[in-house]
């Protein structure tokens, strides 16, 4: 029964994850093409630095001419957000969505617990995240090694895409959970919306203000952020805290 | 003892201030086909989705098959086969894969010429995709994943809603059938010539209120009938003076009444004066449905 619900939660998001697999693998790929060129301009790199220290804390204090600062900036601060785009979306649309068009009443009817049928809309939603990930993790791995990225500079950006998509996964997973309960969209919509912006700004301001420093503890963009696996910084707090938090959701 | 195939005890739902359903006590019995009467609004969805464990009651209790509907939601849900009112499907699948799915998701295997021979029977298109077919080829769709299961309780909610005049006369046939086999059918539906032809019992409810439970024939049988005399003199005004039920319109040579109740003693009445013609109709479910309406407006 289960593997029967969670396959056609598979079948159901089939185009968006082909979708999004092809637009981010594309948006990859012009990044890895002008990659080269950022990374030997020195006058960008002396322009960067110039900077103000709090713009630049701001958006993580990344350095661009670097392999982890450039995908950093221009990559994986912004990709939790964008997968999010995905994940709440369809979160909304397997809850509340069928709920209002009146197609989860069959399935309800059904001899099936109700745990598991959202359990298997979650799973659905966990599988697609991660083919999405993995669709641009092979993207950024072909086309580091064609741009000249050291090996373990790519195996570290391919860890890096799995890391999005388990953040874009709890804002999910959050996202489900009130979807589940709620009458209507709006609920569900405004809790993932307001967690998958929210998180990222508060985390930018919170660099910048200390009094907002134990709060800046309590956000799951945070320990998000904490991981870079291209400086080699893994945080087992962050990612523990991530996974928890989407366990917890789901 | 065998316990009834569904049965509420005191069943409540309110939404806030809204009445759903108030304190209804049903019993439909092992294969009958029973009908379920009132208006949009009147609390025939509620009870429906109370029955399936869809939505909790407020109060009261509800049992399929002697099993309580929210301690045993599964087991009950395992025995119901059901169509809801407002049929959504899934846009992508076709048919056939919509109710393999759903058999699926069940756990029961249903032979593929079982669904063949109903989907032949009710005339649906098994390989298109579900968002191309009209409303009443979806309809047909969530009657044949309905049906498919043979499960031991049908609870239909306007399952002829938008068919055509020949579907609609197999729908009746499949429910009559699936009564000889044994199933209840709960069948909630607007169609009252509908509900006349294939249910056993009805029950009408009007605001979320239970107003009676009858057998199709006791209730026809008991109601206002019409009646058309010719004398070949006029009659007096006051020939029916005195018979309980009888109401009056007399015209010169003719009268034109309505009867509630026993007719022997108005027919006794009319031998006095020499009859040329006699008609007699028998209420439709319809007219005594909407008379069983009005009394209960002036009662109220």
């Amino acid at each position: 029964m289960g593997r029967d619900l969670l396959g056609k939660g598979l079948r159901d998001v089939r185009v968006a994850v082909v979708g999004w697999t092809l637009g981010l693998s594309a948006y990859a790929t012009l990044l890895l093409a002008a990659y080269p060129s950022v990374r030997d301009n020195e006058a960008l790199a002396a322009y960067v630095e110039s900077l103000p220290e709090q713009m630049l804390a701001f958006f993580g204090g990344a350095d661009l001419t670097t392999v982890g600062g450039y995908f950093q900036a221009e990559l994986f601060s912004y990709l939790p957000a964008l997968l999010a785009v995905f994940t709440v979306g369809k979160a909304i649309a397997s809850t509340v969505g069928e709920e209002e068009s009146g197609a989860m009443d069959l399935v309800l009817a059904q001899p099936v617990p109700r745990w598991q049928v959202f359990a298997s809309r979650f799973g659905s939603l966990a599988i697609a995240t991660t083919l999405i990930a993995t669709g641009l993790a092979v993207t950024l791995a072909v086309g580091g090694a064609i741009v000249g990225i050291a090996g373990a500079n790519i195996v570290a950006l391919a860890a890096w895409c799995y890391l999005g998509a388990l953040l874009a996964l709890v804002f999910g997973a959050a996202t489900m959970a009130v979807g589940a309960l709620a009458s209507s969209r709006r609920a569900p919509l405004v809790v993932g919306a307001a967690l998958a912006a929210g998180t990222f700004l508060v985390d930018g301001i919170a660099r910048l203000v200390d009094q907002l420093d134990p709060y800046h503890q309590a956000n799951p963009y945070h320990w998000y952020a904490l991981t870079n696996p291209v400086a080699g910084e893994v945080s087992w707090w962050g990612l523990g805290g991530l996974l928890d938090c989407r366990t917890c959701f789901a | 003892m065998t316990s009834p195939a569904i049965e509420t005890d005191g069943l409540m739902k309110r939404y806030g201030d809204a009445i759903g359903i108030e304190g209804l006590d049903l019993e439909v019995d092992r294969g009958e086909v029973f009908g379920f009467l009132g208006p949009n609004g009147a609390g025939k969805t509620t009870t429906i989705r109370l029955l399936l464990d869809l939505i909790r009651p407020t109060r009261g209790s509800a049992r399929v098959l002697g099993m309580d509907v929210n301690e045993a939601s599964l087991e009950v849900r395992h025995t119901v086969g059901y169509l809801p009112g407002e049929l959504a499907l899934w846009p992508d699948p076709t048919p056939r894969e919509t109710v393999r799915h759903l058999a699926k998701v069940r756990g029961e295997r249903v032979p593929e010429p079982e669904i063949e021979r109903l989907a032949e029977r009710l005339g649906v298109q098994m390989d298109r995709p579900v968002g191309e077919l009209s409303s009443g080829n979806k309809q047909k769709v969530g009657l044949l994943q309905a049906f498919a299961s043979r499960p031991e309780i049908l609870i239909l909610d306007e399952p002829t809603r938008g068919l055509d005049p020949l579907v609609q006369q197999e729908v009746r046939h499949l429910i009559c059938e699936a009564r000889e086999e044994g199933p209840a059918v709960f069948l909630s539906s607007h169609v009252l010539h509908e509900v006349e032809q294939v249910c056993d019992r009805v029950a009408i409810v009007r605001e979320g209120e239970l107003v009676t439970v009858e057998a199709v024939d006791e209730l026809v049988h008991r109601s206002v009938r019409r009646m058309n005399v010719t004398f070949a003199e006029a009659p007096p005004a006051d020939l029916l003076a005195g018979i309980e039920g009888a109401g009056r319109a007399p015209r010169p040579g003719r009268m034109a009444f309505t009867v509630e109740g026993a007719i022997d003693p108005v027919l006794k009445r009319l031998a006095e004066r020499e009859v040329l013609d006699v008609r007699s109709h028998e209420p439709s479910l319809e007219e005594v449905f909407l008379d069983r309406y009005e009394e209960d407006d002036g009662g109220a």
